[in-house]
């Protein structure tokens, strides 16, 4: 029976492309769109992640995410230090500067590190070394914004850049983190950050843990310590995604872009197997006379609409591949972005059931259609 | 000789809204195996209504039907297509047959709905077609084939299987006069089985000749039942009673 369910869905070749390419189009919707939500939203806390060398996050108390950082007193780092299970405590500023290289001005962000261990500094360098920002009046700064500031131009140390009217001489390039606010980043000293914004405190206190440490209990130990608020960082860059989910209408813009690939592939997929099985109600009949039970009707639906589900969406989801392997390489703004397993799975199994449950619903006509209805012509 | 069929006050009533029309209104009938038992009547005198009650398609409103010893009324939806599944095989008006599939494989349908493996499954619907001569269009589909060689592949497709009732609805109404009594003598030579009995619905004129019995109904009820071996007997002063087509067949 399956042989002779695949041969009828291949023989009418036309429909059977129809709802292949439904499934591929509702595919390639969701898996990309979900895939570009969920990139997107992790690029939120990327800064948090990339920092690979922190461990836990001190913070203002009523800070909330990563990108509006309250102040700090300069002190609390030493305070922090005291905390039994610490390694390392280091001042981390973030703050929002005015870049200017004369042809373009420009908003950027300032992320400042300590100069003695350079912690939450991005590891990857495109040229140049992190240990230069060591020196004062010096900036690293990402490939991205290089870019944006110098369009066009080689990759090249020692140009000056006016942050927030102070001259600094570049050192470093990096790789950094994808972002997700597309501003061009530098890094500098905390000293070289107090220069360019006098009396500018830190919005952080980063962390390494002894070895012998947990993270979790160790924040909990200097939150309760110091009275600040003070997070291990995979809990911290939840709280920036949780931040970026309820503050945003990003997750309603991309449900709504996911859900529209649901319906239309849904509409697709059950209007032409609607019509295919209505098409074939009369060879169902005759097979439904002859002693096909329910049963079998149902099993040759599903073994089509199966196929159908398989190859359209082994279709959709290498066009939603081969756009995550080919756009991040050429448009930064993807840059890092992926294919999550997760959604492969997840819009894998939503595709089956939409393709399941329009075969089924247009079963039941064949189901139902008595035998001796086709009798009577 | 005991009866392949026996129906005893068959009712049938369809319901149209509020209305209830009466189809069938006390049919009583014995159909015998080893011979080619005709229906006939007018449009709407409830031939196939009939017919599909016999082939365990419809269950009556009331009265019992007993095939091969089977009782109809009494067996579930399930026991029913069961039943089909061994017992009958259908013939249709307008053959049926499925597009995408080739004349072997659907003669094959009724074994492979039954789980026969598929290879047995066509190498039985391969001799029945090459019984009925299109052994060579066994790889053909549908469209490749006259209506009448259509017709024959929808007869392979209802022995197949070896059915014990074989049910006929206007076979030859969709064939020209000579690929309908090709089709006709085909079903003639199956009613000489003693083991199998083989109903005909028409109301094609034409064909009469070929049947052993022929009912007539009228309005839902037997208007007359008559035996054509024996009339064609009397027609031959009382020779044998043959068919005239036993011959060509």
């Amino acid at each position: 029976m399956n042989d002779i369910a695949l041969k009828i869905l291949w023989a009418d070749l036309g429909k059977a492309a129809a709802m292949i390419l439904g499934v591929a189009f509702s595919t390639l919707l969701m898996a990309q769109q979900a895939a570009i939500f969920v990139c997107l939203i992790g690029n939120t806390a990327s800064h948090i992640s990339a920092a690979q060398d922190v461990d836990i996050w001190v913070a203002d108390g009523r800070a909330d995410y990563f990108d509006d950082p309250g102040a700090l007193p300069a002190a609390l780092a030493q305070r922090v230090k005291s905390v039994a299970g610490v390694a390392y405590a280091a001042p981390f500023i973030r703050m929002n500067v005015v870049l200017d290289s004369n042809d373009f001005v420009e908003q950027g962000i300032l992320v400042g590190v300590e100069a003695d261990t350079l912690m939450g500094a991005p590891q990857k360098m495109l040229q140049g070394a992190i240990a230069s920002l060591r020196s004062t009046d010096t900036f690293v700064i990402d490939g991205r914004g290089y870019s944006d500031i110098w369009p066009g131009e080689e990759l090249r140390l020692g140009r000056i850049l006016e942050v927030d009217g102070r001259r600094l001489r570049l050192v470093g390039i990096v790789d950094p983190p994808s972002p997700f606010i597309s501003m061009p980043l530098i890094y500098t000293s905390t000293a070289t950050a107090a220069l360019v914004r006098p009396g500018v405190s830190p919005g952080f206190v980063v962390v390494r843990a002894e070895e012998s440490a947990q993270a979790a209990p160790l924040a909990q130990a200097i939150s309760e310590q110091t009275g600040y608020g003070a997070f291990d960082k995979d809990a911290f860059a939840q709280m920036t995604i949780d931040y970026y989910l309820d503050n945003t209408g990003i997750p309603i813009n991309f449900a709504i872009t996911i859900t529209l690939g649901f319906i239309v592939g849904a509409a697709i997929v059950a209007q032409t197997f609607y019509l295919f099985v209505t098409e074939n109600l009369r060879h169902l009949a005759v097979f439904k006379a002859m002693g096909a039970n329910a049963r079998q009707l149902i099993t040759m639906t599903a073994i089509q609409c199966v196929s159908v589900a398989v190859i359209g969406f082994g279709l959709g989801i290498a066009g939603a591949a081969y756009f995550f392997e080919t756009v991040p390489e050429k448009i930064t703004a993807f840059k890092g972005f992926y294919l999550p397993w997760g959604i492969f799975v997840k819009v894998g199994l939503v595709v089956l059931g939409i393709s399941l449950v329009s075969g089924l619903i247009s079963i039941q006509r064949a189901v139902r259609f008595a035998p001796a209805h086709v009798i009577r012509g | 000789m005991t009866a392949a069929i026996t129906c005893r006050d068959i009712v049938m009533r369809f319901q149209e809204g509020d209305e209830s029309h009466l189809v069938l209104d006390n049919i009583t009938l014995d159909i015998d195996p080893g011979r080619l038992t005709m229906i006939a009547g007018p449009s709407g005198c409830g031939k196939t209504t009939l017919l599909s009650i016999l082939g365990g398609a419809l269950k009556p409103t009331s009265g019992d039907v007993c095939v091969f010893g089977e009782h109809l009324a009494k067996l579930s939806g399930g026991a029913m297509a069961r039943f089909r599944r061994s017992h009958v095989g259908f013939i249709f008006q307008q053959y049926n047959l499925v597009p995408a599939l080739t004349a072997v494989e659907n003669a094959a349908m009724p074994l492979i709905i039954a789980g026969t493996p598929a290879h047995q499954a066509f190498k039985a619907a391969r001799r029945e077609l090459a019984r009925l001569g299109l052994e060579k269009y066994a790889d053909r589909l549908p469209k490749k084939l006259s209506g009448g060689q259509q017709q024959r592949v929808a007869i392979a497709r209802a022995l197949t299987h070896g059915p014990r009732l074989v049910i006929c609805d206007e076979p030859t109404a969709a064939l020209d006069s000579k690929s309908g009594e090709a089709v006709m003598a085909i079903l003639g030579d199956l009613s000489k089985d003693e083991s199998r009995a083989v109903l005909v619905v028409t109301h094609d004129q034409r064909v009469f000749s070929f049947a052993d019995r022929l009912i007539e109904l009228e309005d839902g009820r037997v208007r007359a039942d008559e035996d054509m071996v024996a009339i064609r007997g009397l027609g031959a002063n009382g020779e044998d009673g043959a068919s005239p087509h036993d011959e060509a067949a």
